[in-house]
Parts: C-alpha cells; sequence; structure tokens
C-alpha cells in the first residue's frame, strides 16, 4: 500500500480567485492582488489567502482558510469579499478542491492603523471558509 | 423470552451528557490553544459555554465581539486552535 500525500491547497485558491476576478466584468474586480501576504507595496484592492490548517481523515484534507480582503472603499471591499466568496463557492472541481464550505462572513474588521493607498485609507473585511483537496499517491 | 437492548434514539443520544462531555473535551483543547494567542485581552475574553438546543447540545469557544473579530482576521487564533484539535 502506497502512502497518500495531500496538496497544498494555497497557490491553488490564489490562482482560483485571480482568475475568477479577471473573469468578472464588476468594476470592484479590477487590479486586484491576490497573494499569500500582503504585498510590500499596496495596491487599491488585495486579497491574502491564509491556511489556519485542519484535520485530515487519510484521504482528503479539511483546511480552514482566511480570506482578508482590502480596498480603497467600504462597499467595494464589502462587495469584493462577496465576489470573492462566490468565485470559492464554484471552485470545486475535484483538482484537487472536492469541496468548500462553512463560508462564515464577511465582516467589517475594525483596524487602529489602516493602510494608505493614494491617500485613502483602505477598508478591510474578512471571511472564512473549509477548503477540502483530495490526497494521491506518491 | 427474548431479551431486548435498551436503546436510545439519536436525538436523545444528541442531548446525552456524553456528547456533552466529548464536545466539551474538544472545546478545552480549542480554549487551550488560542489561550496561547499574543493579545493578553484577546486570551482574558476567551470563554467556553455549553448549551443544550433544541434538537442538540453544543459547545462554544469563542472571544469578545470586536477583538475577537480583528484576532481572528489577523493571525486565525481559534481556526487554528480548531485545526490542531482536529475539529
Amino acid at each position: 500500500m502506497r502512502g497518500i500525500i495531500f496538496p497544498s491547497t494555497t497557490g491553488v485558491l490564489c490562482s482560483v480567485l485571480r482568475a475568477g476576478l479577471t473573469a468578472s466584468a464588476v468594476a470592484h474586480a479590477i487590479g486586484v492582488t491576490v497573494q499569500p501576504k500582503l504585498p510590500a507595496t499596496k495596491t487599491a484592492r488585495m486579497v491574502t489567502v491564509r491556511d489556519d490548517s485542519g484535520p485530515d481523515d487519510g484521504s482528503q484534507t479539511r483546511r480552514r482558510y482566511g480570506f482578508n480582503v482590502w480596498a480603497d472603499t467600504p462597499v467595494d471591499a464589502e462587495n469584493l469579499a462577496l465576489l470573492c466568496m462566490a468565485i470559492l463557492r464554484d471552485c470545486a472541481d475535484g483538482q484537487p478542491i472536492t469541496v468548500t464550505d462553512s463560508f462564515s462572513g464577511p465582516f467589517d474588521v475594525p483596524t487602529e492603523t489602516p493602510h494608505n493607498v493614494g491617500g485613502k485609507n483602505l477598508t478591510n473585511y474578512f471571511f472564512a471558509c473549509r477548503i477540502t483537496a483530495r490526497g494521491t499517491n506518491f | 423470552m427474548a431479551k431486548f437492548r435498551q436503546i436510545r434514539s439519536i436525538a436523545e443520544m444528541l442531548k446525552s451528557p456524553e456528547i456533552e462531555a466529548r464536545l466539551a473535551e474538544i472545546g478545552s483543547r480549542v480554549l487551550t490553544g488560542a489561550q496561547s494567542d499574543s493579545n493578553a485581552t484577546y486570551v482574558a475574553s476567551l470563554r467556553m459555554n455549553a448549551r443544550e438546543g433544541t434538537s442538540r447540545v453544543t459547545v462554544q469557544v469563542g472571544a469578545a465581539p470586536i477583538i475577537g473579530m480583528a484576532v481572528e482576521a489577523k493571525r486565525g487564533t481559534l481556526a487554528r486552535a480548531l485545526g490542531q484539535a482536529g475539529g
């Protein structure tokens, strides 16, 4: 019997979000930076993807993910977070993500020192969900 | 005369002390994990509560609303503690 190796899903989720946002026609999806960590040079719209870990059952891994979303208006930040959630709800294709569920949020994160881009303070929204991905033989 | 085992319904089991004890055991591990956060105010606000709902007993671990939201967005402390506890 061969062992099971689980895929790293952070990069996959970044790619899924980038593709979904690029394909979207709405204005708040334009020029969004999607990365695991905040870029050194902040942009007006940003999304970070954070793996908060989780258990596996020997064939599938179920990990909680936290998504921080920033935009230069509160309305754009909330709409961008909602759009990201919609993209993630629809991304399970078995390669390797099999299920996305247990969504919670988005909510406005209270920030004492907000990032400032182009003279505007960025609004931070947060949401979380669970990502299930299948393992493969190695 | 045939002997019948006394079995409980699922609905009864979901409210049983055994299920509550098992959930409390997992909740305690989550609470202990979250207490390692670096923000003392956040740690002081962490609570674990058990309550019986209409269909099942639940155990909740949470922090005070505003600081809890900020810490979860920044570090995912409770999500990570839940993952470590096998939840």
